[in-house]
């Protein structure tokens, strides 16, 4: 498979999985201002505080002269096109990663994406956004799950999967560890029912966690099942378990033996998880363990690049990189007959 | 991939689903649209209206489906009949279907004069354009005599040039052509073919005769849009077909194939065979990716490919795989920065050291071009005299050259009658429309051209001829061409179908689709009516 292609899949589940990660945080947030029946600024700040900062919301907000409301912090997060990480932009970059790979993947899928692409920029969509923004976000992530069905079952098994595999549980264990950070400063307060059951909701986990530990929420019990539960699909161990899996499905090592950086790393961080048990990063601190995963993914994706995306022989480039996007572009559209 | 097989049994569920989906956008609702089990296969009409040609006009045009005396002419009989049983609403929901599918599938282009890079589909209307089978057998003669004479020119051209020793063209005009490539004479070409994919562009006039309008042996872009365009229409409107005869056209991709085998250095049996494109920037990429799909090959761009020892390999993901065939979409200009432009950011350095070693075929050779200047297409009847000793089965458009001393002064007296253009430009860019111009711009083409006459060259301004095509509920007359696709592989191929555009603008006659056209199925027939 061309490292290109590999890369784009990579990309194209990596950028769908964050849309939905995306929706389900503004979902919980938004559902636990509702609860705690908080309209104030201050407690506007106080709830949404990490999740301003680990976004950087703040400082694009000052430049822009924008305060942060929910309003405006929620219109941020969705439709801002100069928000990398807005829903419209991940939707945007995922379809511009399929359609590079268009060749690769099926038609359902292409379509899947381009039309969900082409509704979240049209006026139906903000309207149904102002409408309804549950049933709104509800349908961002279903329409990612429906993406991955659609992937499951219409794209061959074959390396091109396993990257996208790979993507998508990066992506996913990257979400499990900043929704743990989000809320760490709240250990201690008032209403934990409400703030860690917000937690579980963004993760679609409250019936999962309900059934393995009853209706008592505890911090402690909630950190354990996102991070180390090794069957619920949303945890940190899950989607390091997958990553592992899928690496060595792509280069044919077999389990608890290594042929590349990538694989070398997954494959500690999953003996690491299993060998522990949940008071080892409670006690030195969500804040500190959600660094060090944060460090593991970011390694992970540094040593995939390398292994299998990067050009071993760099081209010469002869204009400045910064210009190469319009060059390539300006050049591109030359081209016709 | 893997999906050629598919797609044939592919387009009933396609076509259902399609639908629901659009009777989901129309209704108030708007979420995403939802696939639902609807399985009605025809829009319900609410309009009595029926579609009809009462007021339609030939404004004493050629009309392809009426003729002078106002009969419609025996192949459209029926397609007409078909047409005047609809009402206006069933076909505008047609239409729509149709729009729908394309914008859903992609099938877009994209508009750069903007910064934004808009996104459209090429406006497709949905009366297809009919040949019938002595005309194709005319056209398809013709063409096969305009490739081999093109290939014989370019094969003379790139070794011994006994057509400028003879006198039939002078040297200056070649060596003045922008694509004309110097650094290949002498080199030969794998299977000595060098336009293994041309689409030429075919006129009519005020008379109904063909004629070739423009020859483009780089790199021409459309024919996915004609089975794509054929797909869509069997899907929104099936029995517009009943019993018509039409030739099918879903082979295409299968002949190119055949052809990229062909060319393989050295006969390997097992090519790997890649299409090259400039990225998704480029408004023909949707065809790059959809040709890539349908031949099951990878489609590649400049830096998935690198030059080792003067051999090409894709980059992969478990390390460097040879290439042997490289069906390029990326024009000479661009392919290699270390020989042609340095600038570019779109080739390959060294590929073209591994071309000129044998072990790498392109398609189109370099150095094509040449025969695509504008002025050197004014000889192409002398070449096919000159190196089949025939007459040319399909004519040339009469073209001036103002580089000729006396032709200049009659283009210059006669510029607003005149359709004036520039020898290396293409998709519609860099010419002037006489009679629909300003006087500034006349003016200004006076000037472009007694400061360049090598470069341009003059057309009287023809009566192109018309092609009824739906407007707000009725028909209208609008100019339309013609570019079937022609393939020289082991043998000459043309499939039975073609590009037609349309210029959708009342009066214009620029049916390019970055200039506001849009087009057609074409349907060529096994027989007559």
């Amino acid at each position: 498979m061309l490292s290109r292609v590999a890369e784009s899949l990579y990309w194209m589940s990596r950028y769908i999985e964050r849309a939905e990660c995306i929706a389900r945080l503004i979902a919980a947030n938004h559902q636990i201002l509702i609860d705690l029946d908080l309209k104030s600024s201050e407690s506007v700040r106080e709830n949404w505080g990490p999740l301003i900062t680990s976004l950087n919301i703040q400082g694009n907000f000052r430049k822009k002269g924008i305060s942060p409301t929910v309003e405006n912090i929620t219109e941020y997060l969705i439709f801002d096109q100069e928000n990398p990480s807005s829903l419209c932009s991940c939707l945007k970059a995922g379809r511009e990663n399929a359609r590079a790979v268009r060749e690769q993947i099926s038609s359902e899928m292409w379509e899947h994406i381009n039309r969900t692409y082409l509704w979240l920029w049209s006026k139906a969509a903000r309207q149904f956004f102002q409408r309804d923004l549950y049933a709104f976000l509800d349908q961002i992530k279903e329409s990612s799950i429906l993406f991955d069905g659609l992937s499951n079952n219409t794209m061959l098994h074959e390396e091109g999967w396993d990257f996208f595999r790979v993507g998508k549980f990066l992506e996913r264990a990257d979400f499990a560890t900043r929704v743990l950070d989000d809320k760490f400063h709240l250990v201690g307060k008032t209403n934990p029912l409400i703030q860690w059951g917000g937690v579980l909701r963004s993760c679609s986990a409250k019936q999962a966690y309900q059934q393995k530990h009853l209706a008592e929420v505890t911090p402690i019990l909630v950190a354990k099942f996102l991070i180390l539960s090794d069957t619920f699909p949303r945890s940190f161990l899950y989607s390091i378990q997958q990553i592992d899996h899928n690496l060595r499905i792509i280069s044919g090592v077999r389990m608890g033996t290594f042929s590349n950086e990538a694989e070398k790393i997954s494959g500690r961080a999953l003996a690491h998880l299993r060998f522990s048990v949940i008071e080892d990063y409670w006690n030195q601190g969500l804040h500190k363990t959600s660094d060090e995963f944060q460090q593991i993914l970011n390694d992970l994706h540094e040593s995939i690049s390398e292994t299998y995306f990067c050009q071993k022989n760099p081209v010469k480039i002869l204009i400045q990189e910064s210009n190469r996007p319009t060059q390539v572009q300006h050049q591109a559209a030359q081209q016709q007959q | 991939m893997q999906e050629i097989s598919l797609t044939i049994i592919g387009i009933s569920f396609a076509f259902q689903s399609k639908i629901s989906k659009m009777k989901a956008a129309m209704a108030p609702k708007s979420g995403l649209p939802p696939k639902s089990k609807s399985t009605s296969s025809a829009p319900s009409a609410t309009s009595e209206a029926k579609l009809n040609f009462n007021s339609y006009e030939l404004d004493h045009f050629y009309d392809e489906m009426i003729d002078s005396k106002n009969k419609v002419r025996p192949w459209y009989r029926r397609i007409s009949e078909r047409l005047q049983r609809q009402s206006v609403d069933s076909f505008d929901q047609r239409r729509q279907m149709a729009d729908t599918s394309f914008l859903h599938q992609g099938i877009t282009f994209t508009v750069y004069n903007d910064n934004q890079g808009t996104e459209r589909i090429f406006p497709f209307d949905l009366i297809p354009r009919v040949i019938p089978a002595d005309e194709w057998k005319l056209i398809e003669a013709g063409l096969v005599q305009r490739i081999t004479a093109l290939n014989l020119f370019l094969h003379d051209l790139y070794h011994q040039q006994q057509i400028i020793k003879d006198g039939i063209i002078t040297r200056h005009y070649i060596e003045a052509a922008a694509h004309y490539r110097k650094e290949f004479i002498g080199f030969n070409v794998p299977k000595n073919i060098y336009i293994h994919i041309c689409g030429s562009d075919i006129v009519r006039d005020g008379s109904g005769q063909y004629m070739v309008l423009e020859d483009n042996g780089r790199c021409p872009s459309g024919v996915s849009y004609v089975l794509e365009n054929r797909q869509a229409l069997r899907r929104v409107f099936p029995s517009l077909f009943e019993k018509y005869g039409v030739r099918p056209v879903e082979h295409y991709p299968q002949e190119l194939l055949s052809l990229l085998h062909y060319i393989t250095p050295r006969g390997n049996p097992h090519p790997n065979i890649v299409l090259l494109t400039p990225g998704i920037y480029n408004s023909a990429y949707f065809e790059h990716s959809f040709l890539a799909r349908q031949m099951g090959i990878e489609l590649v761009e400049g830096r998935d490919l690198v030059v080792q020892g003067d051999h090409v390999y894709t980059r992969t993901t478990k390390g460097l795989k040879p290439v042997d065939v490289i069906y390029r979409r990326i024009d000479d200009d661009f392919l290699d920065p270390t020989v042609f432009r340095k600038d570019s950011m779109l080739g390959v350095p060294g590929l073209v050291n591994a071309y000129r070693a044998g072990n790498v075929s392109l398609a189109n050779s370099i150095g094509t071009g040449v025969a695509d200047d504008k002025v050197i297409y004014a000889f192409v009847p002398k070449m096919i005299k000159y190196y089949l000793d025939q007459e040319p089965i399909l004519p040339n458009v009469p073209t001036y050259l103002p580089s000729i001393p006396s032709e200049m002064d009659y283009v210059i007296q006669n510029m607003s009658k005149l359709v004036v253009k520039a020898a290396n430009e293409s998709g519609g860019y860099g010419m002037l429309v006489g009679p629909a111009s300003t006087k500034a711009e006349i003016d200004k083409f006076r000037k472009l051209v007694k400061a360049n006459p090598r470069n341009y060259v003059a057309q009287p301004t023809l009566a192109l001829s018309r092609h009824p095509t739906y407007f707000d509920g009725q028909f209208e007359g609008r100019h339309i061409d013609l570019r079937p696709y022609v393939l020289y592989g082991e043998k000459i191929s043309i499939i039975p179908g073609a590009l037609s555009r349309v210029a959708l603008k009342k009066g214009s006659l620029v049916v390019n689709s970055s200039q506001g056209g849009g087009s057609k199925d074409t349907w060529v027939l096994e027989g007559n009516e």
